[in-house]
């Protein structure tokens, strides 16, 4: 079974473009496309100097806190990078209406920086860095759920061979995607499972969204506590 | 013999049980012992058959009740749906009624029953249509703004001399030529609906472009005014530290990372960094803020008036150094410590 989130089919509330997003989306991509190049410029391992490496922050070594704002830019493969964008893009632009284009862009590296901080208390003992935008877009994941709970999604479902689309509650799909992180992040801690994808920095990330908060415009705010929609 | 007050108490309840009849007897004989029982001819105009008798009833009970406004109402719609009553001289306006009428149409306007009160202004321009002081009503209470102008111009014909009636006119006709200006002014007098509707007729009519985008904003900033107005409002001082922890928030955890997790090794740098963010961010915060919070006005001013704007523009500028030096400084160091890594990878030191 495939199941991935498609577009967020609510409109914005307070208009304009999500520039924030799709900067951020574009920043990604030239990064990945001139990642071979700046492998040759700087002829060293990129992925140690600009990646999350535990071992490295804890020792005070590297770029620390940068590091980890830089790891989110760097992505394996296209695949690795597409898979992030399509989240960043679903779950960002409302979440960027929500708080207004600086604000988000604050939440969006706090969230990265609370995946980076679950994910090194973790892997303390690992000297592999750790890449990806996955978790602070795990931080938007979070924030939507706060905000959008009744939020709908276009989704595409593929059950078999038979593809479709159903345009579903955002709220089911957050739930989907948090049971298929805690499962394997929870035998990666548990068991010393190998693993590929890091899940707890996906989980630091997503409790990162509890931060939203003290990100909203003052309006969303007050529809926040007033328990109307955002 | 039963008094006048038990008499109306059984009348009343056979009016009740549906003994239409019987009621109508007893009432009869309410008023035939104490005429001034207002509630029996109210009771009797609804009881009785022919429209007539009913609007006799009700005249009666309009003069122990003088300006009862759905006694006014209801007498305007049976004239409405009789005509040939008035015709034959009944119900009848005095100029003492005009008066009268004026109050009750107002009362009416004010209780939100518009409709009903230009409904009685109309009804008594029909028998009275030199009366000045119902021509204003009307001009101030209906909502079409070519009736308005249509009544201010009878009102000033009447009597030029009524000033306020000039003025209202010369601002109608301004507005009506200008449909923005008309949005504005509706906004101005709360009539969110209508001025609404405005900006509605301009975006799916005007032939400009800007003007239906315009149009368009506008209704979509009162349409989330309009809701706003259901919101739990939110303490302006707390939306202030809130919006101004956000971003200490972040330089914090960016210091924890920076210094190992542990709390030990932060420098002591971090301290007036951390209060430069602080304040930064409250300075961004409260320049930010629509409506102005109450401190604000209190020390710089309203909003746009005398050197507020100045004040504002500067003391913004003032929170974004403030918020983004230590963060500059923070990534210089951060860079820096990257740099002696790199260094180390390359020289194979490592």
């Amino acid at each position: 079974m495939i199941f991935l989130p498609l577009n967020d089919t609510e409109p914005n509330r307070y208009g304009g473009p999500p520039i924030v997003t799709l900067v951020l989306i574009t920043v990604n991509f030239l990064v990945m496309v001139l990642k071979p190049f700046m492998w040759r410029i700087f002829t060293t391992d990129l992925y140690t100097l600009y990646g999350s490496v535990p071992q490295f922050l804890l020792q005070e070594q590297g770029g620390g806190a940068l590091a980890s704002i830089t790891s989110t830019f760097i992505h394996a493969d296209f695949i690795h990078l597409a898979g992030n964008m399509l989240f960043l893009w679903v779950f960002g632009r409302r979440v960027e209406d929500a708080c207004g284009p600086w604000r988000y862009l604050a939440f969006y590296l706090l969230a990265g920086l609370s995946a980076d901080l679950l994910s090194t208390l973790i892997r303390y003992k690992e000297d592999i860095p750790g890449i990806g935008a996955s978790g602070a877009v795990a931080g938007l994941l979070g924030a939507y759920l706060i905000l959008f709970p009744g939020g709908r999604i276009r989704a595409f479902l593929l059950l078999g061979f038979v593809p479709t689309f159903p345009r579903i509650r955002a709220l089911w799909f957050l739930l989907y995607w948090l049971v298929i992180q805690i499962i394997p992040a929870a035998l990666v801690a548990l068991s010393d499972t190998p693993y590929s994808v890091n899940y707890w920095a996906h989980l630091g990330g997503f409790l990162g969204g509890l931060f939203i908060i003290f990100f909203l415009r003052s309006e969303a705010f007050s529809r926040f506590l007033s328990s109307e929609p955002v | 013999m039963p008094s006048p007050h038990e008499l109306l108490r059984s009348a009343v309840l056979a009016a009740q049980s549906g003994q239409r009849e019987a009621a109508r007897s007893l009432f009869l004989e309410v008023v035939r012992q104490d005429p001034y029982q207002a509630e029996a001819w109210v009771y009797l105009s609804r009881l009785a058959d022919e429209p007539q008798d009913q609007l006799i009833a009700l005249e009666t009970a309009l003069t122990l009740k003088p300006g009862d406004p759905d006694l006014l109402a209801r007498r305007t719609a049976l004239l409405l749906a009789f005509p040939h009553l008035s015709e034959h001289g009944l119900g009848a306006a005095s100029p003492q009624d005009v008066d009268n009428t004026v109050e009750t149409a107002r009362r009416l306007s004010g209780a939100g029953r518009r409709a009903e009160a230009v409904q009685l202004l109309e009804e008594i321009l029909k028998k009275y249509p030199h009366a000045e002081s119902a021509w204003e009503a009307l001009s101030e209470i209906h909502p079409n703004p070519a009736r308005k102008a249509e009544a201010l111009e009878q009102t000033l014909t009447l009597n030029p001399h009524n000033r306020e009636a000039q003025q209202r006119l010369d601002l109608l006709r301004h507005v009506q030529q200008e449909p923005f200006r008309r949005g504005q002014h509706l906004e101005e007098r709360g009539e969110f609906e209508q001025a609404i509707l405005v900006y509605k007729t301009l975006a799916a009519h005007s032939a400009s472009p800007a003007e239906r985008l315009e149009a368009q904003n506008r209704i979509e900033r009162l349409l989330l005014q309009r809701e706003a107005e259901s919101l739990q409002p939110v303490h302006p001082n707390l939306n202030l530290v809130r919006l101004a922890l956000g971003p200490v928030l972040l330089f914090l955890l960016m210091l924890l990372m920076q210094s190992g997790l542990n709390p030990l090794h932060l420098p002591m740098a971090a301290i007036p960094g951390v209060a430069s963010v602080a304040l930064g961010g409250l300075l961004v915060a409260v320049t930010g803020m629509r409506p102005a919070p109450a401190i604000w006005v209190e020390y710089i001013g309203s909003p746009g008036t005398g050197d507020e704007p100045e004040m504002r523009r500067g003391l913004r500028l003032l929170g974004l150094a403030l918020l983004l030096a230590p963060y500059t400084l923070f990534m210089i160091e951060a860079g820096h410590r990257l740099g002696v890594l790199q260094a180390a990878m390359f020289s194979g030191i490592r």
